[in-house]
């Protein structure tokens, strides 16, 4: 008999991760679900349990907590699991306040969730190798981490440095040879609580959509991709664009 | 996340400026419950608007849209409010599993089900949706989560109360066994709307369901005449739908909607008898095709226009069956327009609260909606409160408190304890203040 794959989700009850949780769940994988809120995570984890078979571990956790230890839950994730093939780091957000110069919260707040705890998770997997490899990490940054604007400063400061943290340490595993494949996925407009309600210039995406992408990827070896594809174009565009004109963007 | 946007009843009658609250996170749901007066909010497929109001907060239920238990042996099932009767339907069948009453349309939601609390094509043998709901958690700001058998009275206001309990959070149904792998369904062509009855009552007991479909514009001796169907499970599996289809929303005002309008609406009967004459007399259906029949029919909507469309759904007392139609198919000829649909099914059970139930023979109709449409369905109120009619509050958007309370005997009780439940009015919807509860 196949054995199981095994996937860890950070952010796991809601949005893309819900949407990765259900469709990992539909092939038949063992999940670890971490977020914060302990009954979106029991209601996920009762529905793939009874729709699809699948062996499903919570772990609420709040990634703003200082106090957060990576380790444990990911010790405690590879413990229940017996391992971690894949790692998916969805886990992230914008605040209000983070617009113009933000306020201190919203600052705090956005590099915590959008770096910080995603790099600890990061660092976390990598420890655990002697007892349990994982195949790919996979984190998911955004658009703003390539055209920075007035709106959500702190967050696409956060995500510039989660790139940049992912792809030093997809070097080092390169180097140090560890078989573990760290990717990252840049988001285009996603439907979630932040988008919803807005008029904005592009489609957005369905996060089933985007988990769908995501699943196509996690064997694959790209570094770093842009989804939809068509923010490839605008993006290139945009870093083109000289200081006089960008200034006068509002986007 | 918030979005202020103007909410249509589903029939297009009828629209407010409300504020749209979509979530997936429970605690988001708690919180936009306790800030300010607020509605659950499904499919948003309720021909009224229940589901929204002036200043109240819409809170959508489609995401919390999760089977949270299932056991394959008692055939009990627990999902979440906003999961959709048809996704649940297709889970329930490929595991050997059915739901006594089933809505027309697979896209309602549960909430929805068990807001209007309402029937399918069978009623006279399942009984109303309901019947079959074993528990449900409900959430009120006021009185927190309450866990509700069908005999407590938070369960009984929650049956049939259009939301005004609170937010359903999860609804557990006494599933029943599936006998077939198809359904055969099997018409019989009548002369009026007597004999379509007399053949509906003769075969009951012998098919899972029977109904009729009955041209009312029709005059006379032949007021009524159409198609008596006879459901049941047959042994054979046929090819059967795949994903199902979404309702068109109001406002039907594109210009695609208004040439629908301007062309089709006065001649839907027509075209459907049309369509019957050719069918054949027999077929199997798919299960879920033939679940939901309006599924994939979702152009019917349309063919009203922006102005959309009235449905009066009334149960008549068997012993006031004659005087009642003879008035209608009087009122109808006055009328003088054309009515789009007329259908039939049997019902019995007792009225309680303002559920859609007594004994008697349920007739809708529906007719574009028009300034002589709405004299042709005051009259029906004047038809109901003198023959003890019970007209359907889900169906029928413009039915006043007046009537609601000279023809439900359970108003008043329901009126006190939905106020002793709530005196805050913390839930609230254009429904709510139309019917003065």
């Amino acid at each position: 008999m196949k054995p199981t794959s095994t996937a860890l989700i950070v952010g796991g009850s809601s949005g893309l991760g819900r949407a990765l949780a259900e469709l990992l769940a539909k092939k038949g994988f063992g999940l670890a679900l971490v977020s914060r809120d302990k009954e979106d995570l029991q209601a996920l984890q009762s529905s793939l349990q009874t729709v699809h078979g699948v062996r499903v571990f919570i772990y609420p956790t709040d990634l703003l907590d200082p106090a957060l230890s990576a380790e444990r839950v990911v010790e405690k994730v590879s413990e229940d699991l017996g391992s971690i093939d894949y790692a998916f780091l969805v886990a992230g957000g914008s605040f209000t306040g983070d617009e113009k110069v933000p306020s201190l919260s919203a600052f705090s707040h956005s590099l915590r969730l959008n770096f910080e705890a995603i790099g600890l998770f990061m660092n976390a997997i990598l420890l655990l190798r002697e007892k349990a490899v994982c195949r790919s990490i996979l984190v998911i940054s955004s658009i703003a981490a390539v055209a920075p604007r007035s709106q959500n400063s702190s967050y696409a400061a956060a995500k510039k440095a989660l790139e940049s943290y992912a792809i030093s340490l997809r070097h080092y595993c390169f180097q140090a040879q560890i078989p573990t494949n760290i990717q990252v996925v840049r988001l285009g407009y996603m439907e979630s609580g932040f988008t919803r309600g807005k008029t904005l210039l592009f489609p957005i995406a369905k996060p089933q959509a985007v988990a769908q992408f995501i699943f196509k990827l996690k064997d694959r070896d790209f570094g770093l991709r842009v989804f939809p594809s068509f923010w490839n174009l605008i993006l290139f565009i945009l870093t083109k664009l000289p200081w006089a004109v960008y200034k006068r963007l509002r986007f | 996340m918030t979005e202020n946007q103007i909410i249509h009843s589903f029939d297009a009658t009828f629209s407010v400026e409300g504020e749209l609250f979509i979530t997936e996170k429970y605690r988001d749901l708690y919180f936009a419950m306790s800030e300010r007066p607020f509605i659950s909010r499904g499919a948003g497929v309720s021909y009224p608007l229940a589901s929204a109001g002036v200043g109240v907060r819409s809170i959508v239920s489609l995401q919390f849209n999760r089977i949270l238990e299932f056991n394959n042996e008692t055939g009990v099932v627990k999902a979440e409010s906003g999961l959709s009767v048809g996704e649940l339907l297709k889970f329930l069948s490929q595991r050997g599993w059915w739901l006594p009453a089933i809505p027309g349309h697979p896209s309602i939601t549960l909430g929805g089900c068990v807001a209007a609390n309402v029937h399918g094509k069978s009623q006279y043998h399942s009984g109303l949706f309901a019947d079959s709901v074993l528990e449900m958690e409900l959430f009120h700001p006021r009185h927190g989560k309450i866990l509700c058998l069908p005999k407590s009275l938070p369960f009984q206001l929650t049956a049939g109360g259009f939301g005004l309990t609170g937010h359903i959070l999860s609804v557990s149904i006494q599933c029943k066994p599936l006998t077939g792998k198809s359904l055969v369904r099997t018409s019989l062509p009548c002369a009026n709307i007597f004999e379509c009855i007399e053949l509906m009552q003769n075969e009951k007991d012998q098919y899972q369901q029977v109904y009729s479909w009955n041209d009312l514009n029709q005059k006379g001796e032949k007021f009524g005449a159409g198609y008596v169907y006879y459901e049941k499970f047959g042994a054979e599996a046929v090819p059967d739908i795949q994903e199902f289809n979404v309702l068109y929303s109001p406002p039907r005002s594109s210009l695609m909607d208004q040439v629908f309008a301007w062309t089709l609406k006065n001649r839907i009967s027509q075209a459907y008898s049309m369509k019957e004459s050719f069918a054949p007399k027999s077929q199997s259906l798919g299960i879920l095709a033939g679940a939901f029949p309006i599924n994939g029919k979702e152009i019917y909507h349309r063919l009203f226009g922006k102005n959309g469309l009235l449905e009066s759904q009334i149960i008549i007392p068997h012993a006031e069956l004659k005087p009642v139609i003879e008035k209608l198919s009087l009122a109808i000829a006055e009328f003088g327009g054309a009515v789009s649909l007329g259908s039939l099914k049997i019902f019995r059970g007792q009225q309680n609260y303002i559920n859609f139930l007594t004994d008697g023979i349920c007739l809708a109709l529906n007719v574009p909606n028009s300034a002589r449409a709405l004299d042709l369905f005051r009259k029906i109120d004047e038809i109901c409160e003198d023959h003890h009619c019970l007209s359907n509050i889900a169906k029928d958007s413009r039915l006043t408190q007046d009537v609601v309370a000279a023809t439900y005997e359970g108003y008043q009780q329901f009126k006190k304890d939905i106020f002793d439940f709530d005196p805050s009015k913390t839930v609230s919807s254009a429904l709510r203040v139309r019917l003065g509860l």
